[in-house]
C-alpha cells in the first residue's frame, strides 16, 4: 500500500491533469484525437493507487530497486509514446502542408496565366 | 535546335531570383512560403505532369550545372537509352566537344567522403555502380515524372536515396559526363553541422529504402 501522503499527491496531480485535458478539449484547444495518450497517462497515474501491488510485482520483475524507479520508468515511457504520436502526426501534417502549398503554387500560376490571356484578348 | 519550355520554381526566395526569372521571361512557379529543396523540385514535376510534358531535365539555378549538356540529356531520353539520365561530374569524356567555362565543383571534404560512401552503399544495396549518386542534374521521361509526383519521392532532400529508390523500382538509369561548377555561395546545407545531418539523413534513408518494397506509381 502506498503511503497516504503519496496517495493524495497522485490523486491531486492525476485529477488536475485529467481536468486540464477535459478543459482543453472543451475549449477546442486540443483535439480529441491528440488527447488519447494524455488520457492514458492520467488514468495510469490514478490507477497506481489501487494497482500498487502490480507496481511492486513489476519492480521485482524488471529488477528495479524501488517502486518509485518503476513509476519513473513508466512515466518516461509514456512521455516517449506521446512524443512519437506527435512526430507521426507532424509528419502527416508536413505531407499535407507540402501538397497544399504545391497546389496553391500551381493554381496561382494557372490564375496568372488566365489573367494574362484575358487581358490580351480584351485589349 | 530543340524547343523547350524553361520553368523556374521559386521557393519564396528573397535574393531577387523571381525578378531575374521575370527579366529573362522564364515562367515561374512561386511558393508562398519556403518549403525546401525537395518540395520545390516536386512542384516543378507536378507542373510538368499536369501540362503533359514528356521529358523533364532539371538543373539548379545557381549556375552549378552547365546547360550546354541539355541536348545530350534530351537525345538519350528520346532515343530511349534510359528513363533517367544522370549528369555525372566524375565521368570524363575522352574527347570533349566543349570545355568548362569556370572553376569546377570540388565540394567539401565531408561531402566528398559522403559521395564515396553513398556510392558504396548503392553498390551494396542496389547492385549498381553510380559514379555521382548526389547529382542534381538529371533528365527523365514521363514514367519517371509520374513516379516523382507520388509518395516515393523523398521531398525533404532527395539525394542518393532517390537513386536507390529508382534502382529498386526498376527504372532504366544511365550516366553521362557533365561539368558542374563551384557555386559562389554555399547553400544552407553546407553550413555548420548541416553536412553531418545530411550524411545521417541520406544514410538512414538509404537503409530504409533498401528494406522498403516497390513504390506504387501514379497513372
Amino acid at each position: 500500500m502506498l503511503p497516504f501522503r503519496q496517495q493524495i499527491l497522485i490523486l491531486i496531480v492525476s485529477g488536475s491533469l485529467l481536468m486540464v485535458i477535459i478543459y482543453l478539449i472543451q475549449k477546442r484547444r486540443m483535439l480529441e484525437l491528440y488527447s488519447v495518450v494524455w488520457f492514458l497517462i492520467s488514468i495510469l497515474s490514478i490507477s497506481c493507487l489501487w494497482l500498487y501491488p502490480f507496481v511492486v510485482w513489476l519492480t521485482e520483475f524488471i529488477g528495479a530497486g524501488f517502486t518509485s524507479s518503476t513509476i519513473l520508468f513508466i512515466g518516461v515511457f509514456m512521455g516517449l509514446l506521446l512524443n512519437m504520436q506527435l512526430c507521426v502526426k507532424l509528419t502527416e501534417l508536413t505531407h499535407r502542408q507540402k501538397d497544399l502549398i504545391q497546389e496553391i503554387t500551381l493554381l496561382q500560376n494557372e490564375l496568372s496565366e488566365l489573367r494574362r490571356d484575358h487581358n490580351a484578348s480584351s485589349s | 535546335m530543340i524547343a523547350a519550355d524553361v520553368i523556374g520554381v521559386n521557393d519564396a526566395s528573397t535574393d531577387g531570383t523571381p525578378a531575374l526569372f521575370q527579366k529573362f521571361g522564364v515562367r515561374t512557379l512561386n511558393h508562398p512560403i519556403q518549403m525546401g529543396y525537395g518540395t520545390t523540385l516536386q512542384t516543378g514535376y507536378k507542373y510538368a505532369l499536369r501540362n503533359g510534358y514528356d521529358y523533364v531535365i532539371q538543373l539548379d539555378a545557381d549556375g552549378q550545372h552547365d546547360p550546354r549538356f541539355l541536348t545530350r540529356f534530351y537525345r538519350h531520353l528520346t532515343r530511349g537509352d534510359a528513363e533517367i539520365v544522370i549528369g555525372s561530374r566524375f565521368l570524363k569524356e575522352s574527347r570533349p566537344s566543349f570545355y568548362p567555362t569556370g572553376p569546377l565543383y570540388s565540394g567539401t571534404l565531408l561531402r566528398r567522403i559522403g559521395i564515396v560512401l553513398f556510392r558504396i552503399a548503392i553498390v551494396i544495396l542496389g547492385w549498381r555502380y553510380v559514379s555521382d549518386p548526389t547529382s542534381g542534374y538529371i533528365g527523365f521521361n514521363r514514367r519517371a515524372l509520374q513516379f516523382f509526383c507520388g509518395k516515393g519521392f523523398p521531398f525533404d532532400y532527395p539525394d542518393a536515396d532517390l537513386i536507390l529508390t529508382l534502382i529498386r523500382n526498376r527504372f532504366k538509369l544511365m550516366e553521362i559526363p557533365v561539368y558542374m561548377y563551384a557555386n559562389s555561395e554555399y547553400g544552407k546545407l553546407h553550413r555548420g553541422c548541416r553536412p553531418l545531418w545530411y550524411i545521417f539523413k541520406v544514410s538512414l534513408s538509404l537503409l530504409v529504402t533498401s528494406i522498403r518494397g516497390r513504390e506504387r506509381e501514379l497513372h
